[in-house]
This record gives C-alpha cells, structure tokens and sequence, in this order.
C-alpha cells in the first residue's frame, strides 16, 4: 500500500504527519575508547540495548545535557540493528548511533514508541534480509506517519499495552509448556529404564523381576569409534560425518553438508569403523552423550569424535537408543568423562556404562511405550514452536492495525 | 417481627428433635436424582424442580402445628393440591402453578421466576412428589437439609457439559476465606456476583461456630435477615442460591425482603456501602451481551459500563469487578475477591486500576492459587484481600504480603481436590487475628519459602506495576536431577497450554470488539 492509500484509508480526524515534525532527534555522542572507564555513568550503546547480558562502559566526566538519558526515556537506534526502546535503567549518557527521542507536545511518547516499533518492522522488510540497516537521518523524518489527537494516541497505547500483556503472557505459558516438554522426555526415559512403563508397581530405588544391571560391553559385538587418520577428502563418493553434522535436538545425521571420501578409502577401512543398519553412533567429544539411530541401510563413515555401538541379538536396537538418551546414562557420561575445553567420553567408560537390563520382548514393550509418548511431546513442541512464530506476527499485526486507525 | 421471633424458636424445635433420621433421606434424594438422569434430567433440572418443590412442601408444614403460621401461598396452589394428582392432570397443573407462582412477591416469587417443569414423564414427577411428601423437612436439622442442597449443588458443578461448575467456586477455598476475613456480628456481607451463595453459607457457618463467636439473640436475628446482600443475574442460579440460603435457615420462606437481587450489579454504584465483599466474580474476560438486531440476527454487543464512579472504562469484566468491589466497600470495610491473573498483570486499563487500588485502599495481601482447582479450564486465579480507606494524599497500601500457593502445587479436580488443609498453612501465615503481625518464611537462606513481603516501593516500580510476582523455582521447568512424575508433568503442559490457549483467546475478543 502507498503513502496516499494510507494516508486516505486513517479515520477523518487523524493527521498525516513527518517524523521530523513531531519530535526531535538528538543523535548520541561518539565517545572514544580513551574515555571509556569502568567507573562512573554507564554509556549507552547499541548492544547494551538490544541485550540485556552486554557489558557497560562507564565514564566519569561530564559532557554537554543532550546527551544525557534519563529512566523513561525514549531511545532509538538507528544504524545496524534499528529499534526503538524505553530506557529503563539509571541515570546514563547515550553513544552515537542512538536517538534520544523527545516527542513535541501533543505527543505521547509511548504512542511514539510503538510507532517506531512499527516503523522498524517495515523498515527491515525493505531491507531483504540484510541485517545491517542504515537509515539516514533525512529519510527517517521525512517518513510520514499517522498521529490522532492526544487522547487518542493515549487509548491507542491503553489498548496495545492491555493486548500486549496478554499476549505476552500467553507467550510465556507456551514457552513454559515447551520447556517442560523437554524435561517431560526425559522423565518418560528415567521411567521407562526404571520399568515403570511396562510393570504396575515397581517400588522406588529397586528394579522389577527380571531385571538386573549389566556393562554395556556385555550387550555389544564391538564398541569402537571412527578413523584416527585424517581422511582423504574428495569431491565426491561416500559421506563422512564429523561432529558437526549430527543435530543434537533431534539425534539425526544431516547429510546435506558432508565431506566425501573415495570409495577406495572407504573400502580399506575395518568393518568395526562401517556404520550399518542396526548399530548405534554415539558422540564422544565435545557435545558428548548424543546417541544417533542407524535404521537405514546408507554407506558412510565418521571421525573419531563419534563412536559406534553394535548390539547384540539380546538387545533390541531401538532399546539401546533410549537407554543412551536416558538421565542415568547421561549422568554416567558425564561423571567419566575427562578433558577441559573438549570433553571426552572414552570408549572404555563406554564399555563400563551399567544398563539396566531385561528381556528382549520387555526391550520391545519399552520401546513401543516409550515411542508412543515421546510421538506426542514431538508434534506438540511442532506446535508450540509454530505458535510462537505466530504470536510475533500477532505482535506486528497488531501495531499494523493500531497505526490504521484501526484498534479503537 | 414477631414473625422473626417465633422462627428462632423454631431452631430450637428443630434441634430438639434431631432424632429424625437424615441419612436415609439423603440416599433417597440421591437414589432418585440418579433415576432421572438415565431418563437425561441433569442434575442442574432436578435441582431445580426439587428447588419448587421443597419450598411448596416446608412452607404447607408451616401452616400446620406446632407452627400455624400464615403463608403467602394461595391455596390454588398450595402443596396438596399436588399430592392429590396424577398423569396428565398432575402435569397440567404443575405447568400451571409454576407461571403463576413466579408472579407472586418476596421471595415466593423470587423462587419461581421463569420457572419451567424439565420433568415430562408425570409418573417420575409423581414419584418425586410421593418422596417428597413422605419426609417433614423442617423438623429437619438445618444441617442436614442444607448439606443435602449444598451436595447436590457441588454435583451440578461438576456436570461440565452443563457449563454450570465455571462459576462455582471450590469451598475451601471459600471457607479459608471467611476465616481469614472473620466476619464480626452486627455488619453486612456482601457478594456482587454470588452464585449459589457459597460465600454467605460459609461466613454464616463460621459466624454460627460457638469456636469463633457467641452470638446474642439480636445479633442471631440481624444475622438471619440483615447480614446478606447479593446480586446473581441468571435466574436459575439466583433460585438455587435462595433455596441454599433459606434451607441454611438464612433469611425465611414468607420474608419479602429480597437477599439477592437480579440485577446486573456493575450497572449502577451500589446504593449502600458494606463491611465486607466477599466474591469470586464470573470467569470470561469480555463483558458483553446478545440481543437481536433489526433483520431478527443475534448479535454480541461490547459491554461497556459508564460509571461516573470507575477509575477507567473498559470492557474486562474482571476490572470493572475490581472497580466496583472497591465503590462498594465501607471505608472501615474489608474484601477478599477471588480474580484472575490477568487483572494482576493486563497493561492499558489494568495498570491504571491497580495503581488505583493501592492508592485507595489497604492491598495487602495476594494468595497466588494453583490451577485445578476450578471447573473452569485453564484459569489461574488469585484472593486479593484489600482494606477500605477514607481519602488520602498518601497511598494507602504499604506492603504487599504474597503467598504462593501454586509453584510445585498440584491439584486435580478429582484425583487430588483441594482441602480446607491444604490452606490451613496460608491461614495461619496470613494471621487473622492480627494480620499486622506476620513472618515471611521466605528469606535467602530459605528460598522455598512460600510467604514474603514486598514494599509499595518494590510493587510500584515493578513494569507495569504487575502484582504477578513469583521467585520460587519451577521444578517442572529445570531440575533434572528431580525429574517430576511424567504425568505430573503432562498436566503441567496441559495447563499451561490451556492457560495459553485463553490469552489468545481474550486477544481475538478484545480485537473484535474493536472492530466497532
């Protein structure tokens, strides 16, 4: 829509203003690193704006009134990350790159505020998709926006706060659900491998009939890891996964961004270091502790960062899978494994880990128990993560109507 | 008054012969309550025609000795003219009696206003009538009768498909209200929104304890007829809260006064001012009401109150509850509303009002309640409990005191109700015989404590002033060194997505009654 369509589509009695005509815009100052100290008022930069965790410069001296920004003020930043902000903090002196916002009388600044919010959103779809946007203090007041009268931009604002309370809050219950989605799988898998999902009463701290511990190697052909040569890397061939190709969310290979070795490579190595179907890769180094299915019958290999797990006819593939997953071999992984920076799981404390151990057809009833719960938590958190998306369009949707006259 | 006399006497006539035994009737009522359900009379139906029904029959026992009192019934339609009926002609008069009772004043009236027979098979209506006539109910320990009520009551509630439970309030919690509040002789009570008069059972019981209070023959008397004043617009629950209060032996059979009017009580600044609002306002954000336009369409129109007396209009219902509980609060008076969260925290209109009460009045303490609790799905509610003061430069409210009774709680309507024990905890923190005096449990070197104290200072300068205030860790949220059972933590999910799933929808209502 144009400027005159907008203009044409506002309520009769709402003006159709410049930026420029109805506040004024005080650019912050450039301070030089040689001002900065660790004492004194905090300098306001961009960062410290759009993050809450970002470190302060402070500085002792004194600089000319304008550039000083008070609790309530109304910030805008307007080179490489734009928005508009109210400053909450203390007392403090504004860098450049930042507005101090102070809107003419007959101006609400919250009125301001949310238009600049709105302001912003346009501008960075005019952008496409470089996120470094600069806007030239010419171009930003001549941009024309709509302004009612006083009152009304006070009802405009009640009316945006009042939906934007609830709406945040309604993003704060599904964040919360989403959170607790993630803890809700692991309890399943420490239910799961205590027997509660496939006996009626298993008392606490002990196991059901049947059951006993057993080390990992006692259920394994081979526990062994990739090639410590490095590979010979080719265009083409076969795929060969490095860490950084598993994807911890949702323990998969994304083969989209491989290395290729030759196939002649590939053919030398020992058949211990050839994933097949039916084995178990798991992660040793650095983001250790992530098990990976292999159900699919695909020729590849890996580097020694991942070890491979072949189980045994009395251990069902997919059993072994969740038991990897699951809070007490997490906790097994953790406490073995050594290393500051890069972390490593040996294959030794592997072969150690203590499983619990039951029937291959029990194996079965917990992986079907398992399967069907964790199915649900899965779509679920589809949806949620969808919702959230949603609810920022909501946001934006909402500040599009407000400024068309639109929201009361 | 001599009238009212007389009916004293009479409670003690009914104590003398406790003798009656209650605990079979129960079963009968309970017997044929079940009857009727398989022929699809809802318990809100059988409720009601037991409503008519008992009210015919204990005022007939009234005119009889040792009472011989004169009632306001016409003969027409008295009792006996059903008990010498049946078939057709028993249902066609029945239909008959019904239209014409509501036309009567006081509480006769009252009782049978838009009064409809729900019972089509006259041989069950015959039956119900038979079961009915067999007992005499006022010689019938008040107790019994108005638990038999107040059961079937709660059994309503829980009848989701009818929708009726959304707003009964669970009475416990109701309970550990009134003690908190210790309602003294002598003063009103009053509840805007009253539904089935749960809060004026509750603060009569507790009133009538000889634990709590030893109360003289003229403040028994002003107890009866003087104490109660509500307001319920939806005529069936206005009947059933009559009936409760009545068969609790809370104002009487032939008074003419009317305990509980059915008008809208947000219309208009209430009249009189009351020592005590005791209300758990109806849950649904938008106030709003139906009514056919020219072309004979239903439409829904935004209800907006004009109030020369309300801080700031606005179509939430909860706020303009909030601002009405405050109009109608004695400056010495004393409420505690049950509202939810979104009055704690909602921007626009919501800030304005809660800044608005801390300045006015003494707020001064919030009991954070779980979800669970309400047949209503997805609701996070609160108790504020607040003070009236006369007009101050200063604000009034100095601390807020907050209790978190909902972090780690977990209740389900059925598997785990909530108990008046489960509050037992708050009521003692809360300390009603000296609420001035109190000990936060939560301090640094216990952070679980669910008990702490937070300034005016702290509150005001808190985004929004926001009254939603948590510090204790969410277990279902992080430690996963103590996982939660998993389907604990299902119906945490579940509950937080429901309670997701009502701000979207309060958003998509506020966005289309903007639409004008």
């Amino acid at each position: 829509m144009d400027k005159e369509q907008r203009k044409n589509q506002l309520p009769a009695d709402w003006k159709w203003e410049r930026l420029g005509d109805i506040a004024n815009y005080l650019n912050g100052r450039a301070f030089k690193p040689t001002e900065w100290e660790l004492i004194g008022k905090p300098i306001i930069r961009i960062q410290n704006l759009n993050n809450p965790d970002a470190k302060y410069n402070y500085t002792r001296n004194e600089f000319e009134k304008k550039y000083e920004v008070k609790k309530g003020d109304l910030l805008f930043a307007w080179s490489a990350s734009l928005g508009a902000y109210i400053w909450k903090g203390e007392d403090a002196w504004l860098n450049q790159h930042i507005f101090k916002v102070v809107p003419n009388e007959g101006v609400d600044k919250l009125y301001l505020y949310y238009l600049l919010e709105e302001i912003v959103h346009v501008l960075y779809t005019q952008a496409h998709g470089s996120g470094m946007v600069h806007v030239t203090k010419g171009k930003f007041e001549g941009t024309h926006i709509p302004l009612p009268s006083l009152s009304i931009q006070q009802a405009v604002v009640s009316k945006i706060e009042e939906l934007f309370s609830e709406l945040d809050k309604g993003i704060e219950s599904l964040r919360a659900a989403q959170q607790q989605l993630k803890v809700y799988r692991q309890s399943i898998l420490k239910w799961a491998f205590e027997g509660k999902l496939t006996n009626d009463r298993v008392e606490e701290g002990s196991v059901p009939n049947g059951w006993r511990k057993l080390s990992l190697k006692e259920l394994t052909i081979v526990i062994s890891d990739g090639d410590h040569q490095p590979p010979p890397k080719s265009k083409s061939g076969i795929p060969f996964i490095t860490i950084s190709n598993v994807d911890k969310h949702s323990n998969k290979i994304n083969f989209s961004e491989t290395f290729f070795v030759s196939n002649e490579y590939y053919e030398t190595l020992k058949e211990h270091r050839k994933p097949a179907k039916g084995d178990i890769l798991y992660t040793v180094t650095g983001s250790f502790g992530i098990p990976i299915l292999i159900d699919y019958d695909k020729e590849f290999c890996f580097q020694r960062h991942i070890g491979l797990i072949r189980p045994k006819d009395s251990a069902n593939q997919k059993w072994l899978y969740y038991v990897l997953q699951s809070p007490e071999i997490w906790d097994q992984a953790k406490a073995t494994a050594t290393g500051t920076a890069q972390k490593t799981v040996s294959l030794n404390s592997i072969r150690n880990f203590q499983v619990p151990f039951c029937s291959i057809e029990e194996q079965y009833r917990i992986v079907q128990a398992i399967e069907s719960r964790l199915s649900v938590a899965d779509k679920l958190e589809e949806t949620i993560t969808q919702s959230l998306q949603q609810a920022e369009s909501l946001k934006q949707s909402i500040l599009k109507k407000a400024f068309e006259g639109k929201l009361i | 008054m001599a009238k009212k006399t007389t009916t004293i006497n009479e409670d003690k006539i009914i104590v003398e012969n406790k003798v009656v035994n209650t605990s079979s009737i129960v079963s009968k009522v309970w017997a044929f309550c079940n009857t009727l359900r398989d022929d699809g009379v809802g318990y809100g139906d059988y409720l009601e025609q037991l409503t008519y029904l008992l009210f015919l029959k204990m005022a007939d026992e009234y005119t009889h000795p040792p009472h011989n009192r004169k009632m306001p019934i016409p003969v027409a339609y008295n009792w006996q003219t059903l008990t010498n009926k049946t078939g057709d002609e028993l249902e066609v008069h029945y239909n008959h009696l019904l239209r014409e009772l509501a036309k009567e004043k006081g509480i006769l009236g009252q009782i049978f206003t838009k009064s409809q027979n729900k019972i089509t098979d006259p041989a069950k209506l015959y039956k119900l009538i038979a079961l009915i006539n067999a007992e005499q109910w006022v010689l019938m320990g008040v107790k019994d009768k108005g638990d038999i009520y107040e059961g079937l009551l709660e059994k309503n509630a829980e009848d989701t498909k009818s929708g009726a439970g959304q707003y009964f309030t669970p009475r416990p919690l109701i309970k550990a209200m009134v003690e908190c509040l210790r309602p003294q002789p002598m003063k009103t009570i009053a509840d805007p929104a009253c539904g089935t008069g749960g809060f004026f059972l509750a603060a009569y019981d507790w009133m009538t304890d000889e634990k709590n209070l030893s109360l003289d023959k003229g403040q028994k008397q002003f107890l009866k007829f003087n104490t109660f004043f509500g307001n319920e617009i939806v005529a069936s629950t206005r009947r059933l809260a009559l009936m409760n209060l009545f068969l609790h032996n809370i104002g009487d059979i032939d008074s003419e006064q009317v305990l509980i009017s059915p008008n809208d009580s947000l219309i208009s600044a209430s009249e009189t001012r009351y020592d005590y609002i005791l209300a758990n306002p109806p849950f649904g954000k938008k106030s709003s009401m139906t009514f056919t336009n020219e072309d004979g369409e239903q439409e829904k129109e935004d209800l907006t109150y004009n109030r020369q007396d309300f801080w700031v209009t606005t179509s939430n219902k909860q706020l303009n509850f909030v601002q009405h509980i405050k109009s109608m609060l004695k400056t010495t008076g004393q409420a505690a509303v049950v509202l939810p969260d979104n009055v704690l925290f909602e921007g626009g209109a919501g800030e304005t009002i809660r800044k608005k009460l801390l300045e006015t009045t003494d707020l001064h303490t919030i009991l954070r309640l779980p979800t669970g609790i309400f047949y209503a799905n997805g609701v996070k509610a609160n108790v504020l409990f607040f003070d009236g003061k006369p007009a101050s430069k200063d604000p009034w409210t100095k601390e807020i005191w907050v209790y978190d009774y909902r972090t780690n709680v977990h209740h389900t309507l059925k598997k785990n109700p909530l108990k008046l024990e489960d509050l037992r905890d708050f009521i003692t923190a809360y300390n009603p015989q000296n609420r001035h005096k109190r000990n936060e449990t939560f301090s640094e070197a216990n952070p679980e404590g669910r008990w702490r104290k937070f300034t005016y200072e702290e509150i005001i300068a808190r985004d929004k002033t926001s009254l939603d205030i948590t510090w204790l860790k969410d277990k279902s949220l992080a430690d996963l060194d103590n996982l939660p059972d998993p389907d604990e933590l299902a119906e945490d999910i579940v509950e937080n997505l429901e309670t997701g799933l009502e701000s979207f929808r309060a958003i998509i209502a506020s966005l289309n009654a903007s639409k004008g």
